[in-house]
């Protein structure tokens, strides 16, 4: 599902702005948390809005709502002491979803992530950072969102569990042809997983396009206190300070040869 | 080491098989491994959440229900998920902690942790990391000898992460504080001392920082990610390109384009 901002308001400017369907787009900047809320539809500002085809008014924007689902960081102290069951059933509750079969439902979203039936009936507190991330993501799937925000999806996870969310992220991606935002602070994931970027200051958006493109306004970015992924800013440095002829890499290995070709 | 803060063989569920570590006075250590190895719990044991079960030994005293208490005053801790506070502002909650003595203290924290404007806002009203900032100011107002933190730099960006532990830094010295931290983000071990891996139950590597950040095959094989510019480091050596771990970036290059 596309979304398009036409003249919206966004920090008292006028956004325009698409997100393209099926996508991967990352966000980052001060004022992510502020455009996550826009996206998930908690308010309706001036301007207009298009969800696919539609425009998202007063009277319909609950619906579209429900196309919408986000993955905060964390599950809030305050369900720890919930079972899986009951913290999905009180989503189900909150979102005011409806299903024929909400056992089979519950079911299936777990599967989805990979997460068998036993852990329906374990607490919120006895469940890892990694398990509890998945939990929150069947909660998502449950609403089946056509877009999914994910916020600071891989802090705090080890490569070996960012690596496994991305692939299963991915495989829900192609499957049901979501749209995935990743919203963080850290620019190196977004670098390594993001095609495109969005880059927010505390008035609107700075820059916005094919992520390595955007990446490489190294002096604008900096100028914004973008925090740059230390491969890129390293790369920088060297064209820089020493007119170096290095390309821009995502991955060590590649650095690494191309400053053996030229020192 | 010169021993402070200890646990001795500790046997936890099947998270922990004879697990030792040793904290000494006025360090600041950190605990890492792969997610699962139990961070946030050995916070918990060492606060005396968890009951320690005659693992726990502070200046060389098993702790236990009778000495629990004193305990609890010298060891505070942070665990972002579980703050709890009396009153419903800073403003409120500090006035049971404030004598002359330490006033000009808080005002230093307020302005380093830029909380001034903060001081009447409701805890309600507040982000989680204007939330953990105000723990740690209570924290060390109240001049505790250990100070157990939680992977508490995931709520903060890179630079204010910096302050934070810069300012802890300070108060290290000032206070004689030891302060041990859990942390998912290997660069954040370059800020201490000393560093534990916990894998699989035990003490996996353990050392100065830099002396384990170096063994990057061992620790990628355990799913942790080296800081770039000891990954860096580490592999241009092996191409015989530089020939210590150089932690700036601006001097890597100018050692490497002279």
């Amino acid at each position: 599902m596309e979304i398009i901002f036409k003249d919206y308001n966004f920090l008292n400017n006028k956004l325009n702005l698409t997100i393209p369907n099926n996508s991967i787009i990352g966000i980052t900047g001060p004022t992510k948390d502020v455009f996550i809320s826009l996206l998930c539809l908690n308010t309706l500002e001036k301007g207009t809005l298009y969800l696919g085809d539609n425009k998202v008014t007063k009277e319909n924007i609950k619906v579209f709502r429900k196309r919408i689902g986000l993955l905060p960081q964390d599950v809030d102290e305050s369900f720890y002491h919930l079972t899986s069951q009951q913290y999905l059933l009180n989503e189900i509750k909150l979102k005011e979803l409806s299903f024929t079969d909400v056992s089979k439902k519950i079911r299936d979203s777990l599967k989805i992530v990979g997460l068998n039936s036993s852990y329906l009936n374990r607490q919120l507190k006895s469940l890892s950072y990694l398990e509890k991330k998945l939990l929150l993501l069947a909660a998502v799937l449950l609403q089946n969102p056509n877009i999914i925000i994910l916020d600071e999806l891989f802090l705090g996870l080890d490569l070996v569990n960012e690596k496994k969310v991305m692939r299963l992220l991915l495989k829900i991606q192609e499957k049901y042809q979501k749209t995935l935002i990743f919203a963080s602070k850290n620019t190196t994931y977004l670098y390594k997983y993001c095609k495109s970027l969005i880059i927010l200051t505390e008035t609107g958006i700075l820059l916005e396009g094919p992520t390595k493109e955007v990446l490489q306004e190294v002096e604008l970015l900096k100028k914004n206190k973008i925090t740059l992924p230390p491969i890129l800013e390293f790369t920088y440095l060297a064209k820089k300070k020493k007119e170096v002829k290095i390309d821009y890499h995502q991955d060590i290995r590649d650095i690494i040869k191309d400053i053996y070709k030229h020192v | 080491m010169e021993k402070f803060l200890e646990l001795k063989n500790l046997n936890y569920l099947d998270l922990f098989q004879n697990l030792s570590l040793s904290f000494p006075k006025q360090k600041f250590i950190s605990l890492s491994g792969p997610n699962n190895c139990g961070k946030t719990t050995l916070i918990r044991i060492l606060s005396g959440e968890i009951s320690p079960n005659k693992n726990l030994f502070f200046k060389d005293k098993i702790i236990e229900e009778n000495n629990i208490d004193d305990y609890f005053k010298s060891v505070q801790s942070i665990i972002p998920e579980e703050l709890h506070f009396l009153y419903e502002t800073l403003d409120a909650e500090i006035l049971s902690y404030l004598t002359k003595a330490n006033k000009e203290e808080y005002n230093y924290l307020l302005k380093n942790f830029h909380l001034s404007k903060l001081k009447n806002v409701s805890f309600h009203d507040l982000s989680l990391k204007e939330l953990i900032k105000i723990k740690l100011l209570l924290i060390l107002i109240n001049c505790p000898k250990v100070l157990l933190l939680d992977d508490i730099s995931l709520f903060f960006s890179q630079e204010e992460f910096k302050e934070i532990i810069t300012c802890l830094k300070k108060y290290q010295d000032i206070k004689k504080l030891t302060i041990i931290m859990t942390t998912s983000n290997l660069e954040e071990t370059l800020f201490t001392d000393y560093l534990y891996i916990v894998y699989n139950g035990k003490v996996f590597l353990e050392g100065e920082p830099l002396d384990i950040l170096i063994k990057d095959n061992v620790l990628n094989k355990i799913g942790l990610q080296l800081p770039f510019m000891v990954d860096l480091s580490v592999k241009l050596q092996d191409y015989n390109l530089v020939e210590k771990v150089e932690l700036d970036m601006n001097r890597m290059v100018d050692k490497l384009w002279k």
